[in-house]
């Protein structure tokens, strides 16, 4: 699935995927891929300028850290992060169940 | 990896942030040989489109606490001279100098703060693509605007200072130093939010036109109406009322293409 389609839920897709905990970009996009059993397989160069605006609109926080030698930057979710994951999920819910009603 | 630091640096992404996002993406690369990172071109610009509003946003925050900064420091010198001797009679060059300070401050206080504000209210709603660089250009005009009220306060400050106790020199000083550094540092994380957006043109969105008139009696009427009761001189108050006018006209007409207020 291309980002493209995917525009407008890519903030809360990845912010789901660390709703569980710290990761680096790698881990992100492995768990998105896993998570969505290979639907979404997002280019590398689409989600790290994601996870960087997240991070300046205060909704994740990142800082260095050094795994087997190399350094990396790991992102956590803000508590910030974590009340507009709850507010993407509800938006979510709502036009799933919609557009739901409506193909019934 | 080169290419990709030319192609940020392209897009005004440089420094710090750049070398983030090298060693990032070289990090990923280790961990999959296989990675689609794309064209150094097209990252490059995924990042400025993605870092322009929120660094916009950002900085037009800070801009503001810069603005109310300059401001405040105005007010705690201004409240030092009364607390002093009062102000102080001063004749001749000093006297010239002493009033067009004031006067510089006076006017430039009323562009920063109506572009600072043109800037939050573009900023507060959700800027799109071009509406960015008209936010930044409101900006840009506001902080500019807050160095030229420093500047006539800086004037006003050497007038008066020999006619006044050392004590408020201590005030003083820092009243003129806290704003320099804080609308320097605004500007350059401005110009740094400019570099993101060099590539989008500015958005052509229609002002209202009854509120610029509404904003610009507003301005006149409380000129007017509040100069009467302070100097207890309808006449006084007519005069700065006119002068208010000349002085919102003169600045619509100069700024006002360049701030998006109209085409």
């Amino acid at each position: 699935m291309k980002a493209e389609t995917l525009k407008g839920h890519l903030d809360a897709l990845v912010l789901a995927t660390l709703r569980d905990g710290p990761a680096h970009g790698y881990a992100v996009i492995e768990e998105l891929r896993l998570r969505s059993e290979g639907a979404f397989d997002l280019a590398e160069g689409t989600v790290y300028p994601v996870l960087h605006r997240l991070e300046a609109e205060g909704l994740l926080s990142s800082a260095w850290s050094t795994a087997a030698g190399r350094r990396r930057r790991v992102y956590r979710l803000t508590r910030r992060g974590r009340a507009g994951l709850a507010t993407r999920r509800g938006e979510w819910e709502r036009f799933a169940h919609a557009v739901e009603a409506v193909l019934a | 990896m080169n290419d990709l630091r030319a192609q940020l640096a392209r897009v005004g992404i440089r420094g710090r942030l750049a070398r983030r996002i090298e060693l990032e993406l070289a990090d990923h690369a280790r961990c999959d040989p296989d990675a689609r990172l794309g064209d150094a071109r097209v990252i490059a610009e995924r990042f400025a489109t993605e870092l322009r509003v929120p660094r916009t946003r950002r900085v037009t925050y800070h801009g503001f606490v810069a603005l109310a900064l300059t401001a405040a420091s105005l007010v705690v010198a201004s409240t030092g001279i009364e607390h002093a001797r009062g102000w102080p009679a001063v004749g001749g060059t000093r006297s010239l100098v002493a009033s067009l300070g004031g006067l510089t401050m006076a006017l430039a206080a009323q562009v920063a703060l109506v572009a600072g504000l043109l800037a939050m209210w573009r900023v507060l709603r959700g800027p799109e693509g071009g509406d960015v660089r008209i936010a930044q250009r409101r900006l840009g005009v506001a902080l500019a605007a807050g160095a030229v009220v420093v500047a006539g306060h800086a004037a006003q400050t050497a007038a008066l200072q020999p006619f006044l106790p050392s004590s408020w020199a201590a005030v003083a000083l820092p009243a003129l130093v806290v704003p320099v550094l804080a609308l320097s540092a605004c500007a350059r994380e401005l110009r740094a939010a400019a570099a993101l957006a060099s590539g989008v043109p500015p958005a052509r969105r229609a002002f209202p036109w009854s509120l610029v008139v509404a904003t610009g009696g507003g301005a006149v009427l409380l000129m007017t109406v509040g100069s009467a009761f302070a100097e207890r001189s309808w006449n006084e108050g007519v005069t700065r009322g006119a002068f208010e006018l000349v002085a919102f006209g003169g600045c619509f007409a100069a700024l006002g293409r360049y701030l998006g207020l109209r085409y």
